[in-house]
């Protein structure tokens, strides 16, 4: 519209320029969020099974998001081809962006060539919840575990990820680790680029 | 004092009593109250004392703060949260001073829910959101309620110091580690690992600061 202003309307919402958006976010909302995000969950299901695998479905759509959004803004939509490259893709950039920090080790696993380990002494995702004892070993982590899925599967290397607890002697909480188990072909694409 | 109501030597002195009373109460009221308008500072003091009502601070004229000098280090002997409706939520004992079994919990619990509630009614200065301080011989006992009605209460030594910064301590640490959690109901008894772990962390650091000083 011709005056209507100083400034410039968009005509559609995906013209706009992508920024960098605000970097903070309140942990109390994201807190609060998430646990009503867990609780809607539990009312939908009968089993703990069905429960973390919705929360890992909640967060593959979070994850394919987020690695469309970080090969732009932050790779110059480049694209990770080698398995070491998007795994430290997942665990500097990706990390850094929803967490705040990177994660604080990735491994390799040593009995399987397929598996790799990315652990963290507290999921921010976990900060406030205590699972009750007859839970078992439900992890929260399984949305996290999600989001790493929805990255890789989206970026060309399908996995089984899954979050567990591992209990660390000197310390009260258990470490969280985030388990990807690569599928066969990517293996054998990654043998093959050698 | 402890002659039979009706007897004839008490009828005549009950006047000059009266008298002495007054004396001795109107400064200490003019104490209490030190501002009606100012709310969070209002103070209701239930002085329980088996000597009677006039207790030993005001014949002396030393006040509260006088006698925490003399004993110097704080003990806490039990933790109380109690929900909006007098349900007790959550209990700690800290020593075998405080200890009581669940039934008595129970009880204080809702003792005292009714104690604070019927204390807001009582009191002649309006807006009065309840007992904050309860003082007895051998104990003192700390209440803060939240917003929501939610009361935070803990029975501790006489003469204990920062007792309500401890309070809003654990007020804190109760909406961090058990409202967002998302296995919590509501006005259930409180079952975080979390909050006891963070919480038995804040009452050792409390004591050790006392101890030192």
């Amino acid at each position: 519209m011709i005056g209507a202003g100083k400034i410039k309307q968009y005509g559609n919402v995906l013209d706009k320029p992508l920024t960098k958006g605000k970097q903070e976010v309140s942990l109390s909302a994201f807190a609060f969020l998430f646990s009503e995000l867990v609780q809607y969950n539990q009312t939908q299901v009968d089993n703990i099974g069905e429960l973390e695998r919705r929360l890992e479905d909640a967060g593959y759509a979070v994850g394919a998001r987020v690695l469309e959004l970080l090969c732009h803004r932050d790779k110059g939509n480049r694209r990770e081809t080698r398995l070491l490259g998007i795994l430290s893709f997942v665990h500097s950039t990706v990390w850094k962006v929803l967490f705040g920090k990177v994660a604080d080790s990735l491994e390799k696993g040593t009995e399987h060539e397929d598996e790799y380990m990315i652990s963290e002494k507290e999921l921010l995702v976990n900060k406030f919840i205590s699972i009750p004892k007859d839970m078992g070993t439900f992890n929260c982590g399984a949305f996290v575990a999600g989001i790493v899925r929805g990255v890789l599967d989206c970026a060309g290397f399908p996995a089984v990820v899954t979050a567990h607890f591992v209990p660390m002697e000197g310390q009260q909480r258990p470490r969280t680790t985030i388990l990807i188990k690569f599928a066969e072909e990517v293996l054998r694409r990654e043998a093959r680029l050698g | 004092m402890f002659d039979p109501p009706n007897s004839p030597k008490r009828k005549l002195a009950k006047d000059k009593e009266r008298e002495s009373d007054m004396e001795f109460k109107k400064p200490s009221l003019k104490r209490k109250i030190q501002n009606p308008k100012d709310k969070t500072k209002q103070l209701v003091r239930c002085v329980n004392d088996s000597h009677g009502v006039i207790d030993r601070q005001w014949l002396d004229g030393s006040t509260v703060a006088d006698t925490t000098k003399v004993f110097g280090m704080a003990a806490i002997y039990s933790l109380y949260i109690i929900n909006k409706s007098g349900g007790l939520i959550y209990y700690k004992d800290y020593g075998s001073a405080g200890r009581m079994d669940t039934n008595d919990s129970l009880r204080v619990a809702s003792l005292w829910h009714s104690m604070h509630a019927i204390s807001q009614q009582l009191s002649p200065v309006s807006g009065c959101l309840g007992i904050e301080l309860l003082q007895a011989d051998t104990f003192d006992l700390h209440c803060f309620q939240s917003l929501t009605g939610t009361k935070f209460f803990v029975v501790c030594e006489p003469g204990a110091q920062h007792m309500e910064n401890l309070l809003k301590f654990v007020y804190e640490l109760y909406t961090d580690y058990v409202l967002k959690n998302p296995f919590y109901e509501m006005e259930m008894p409180i079952r975080c690992e979390l909050f006891d772990i963070n919480l038995t962390q804040a009452v050792q650091k409390d004591r050790v600061a006392f101890l030192g000083r």
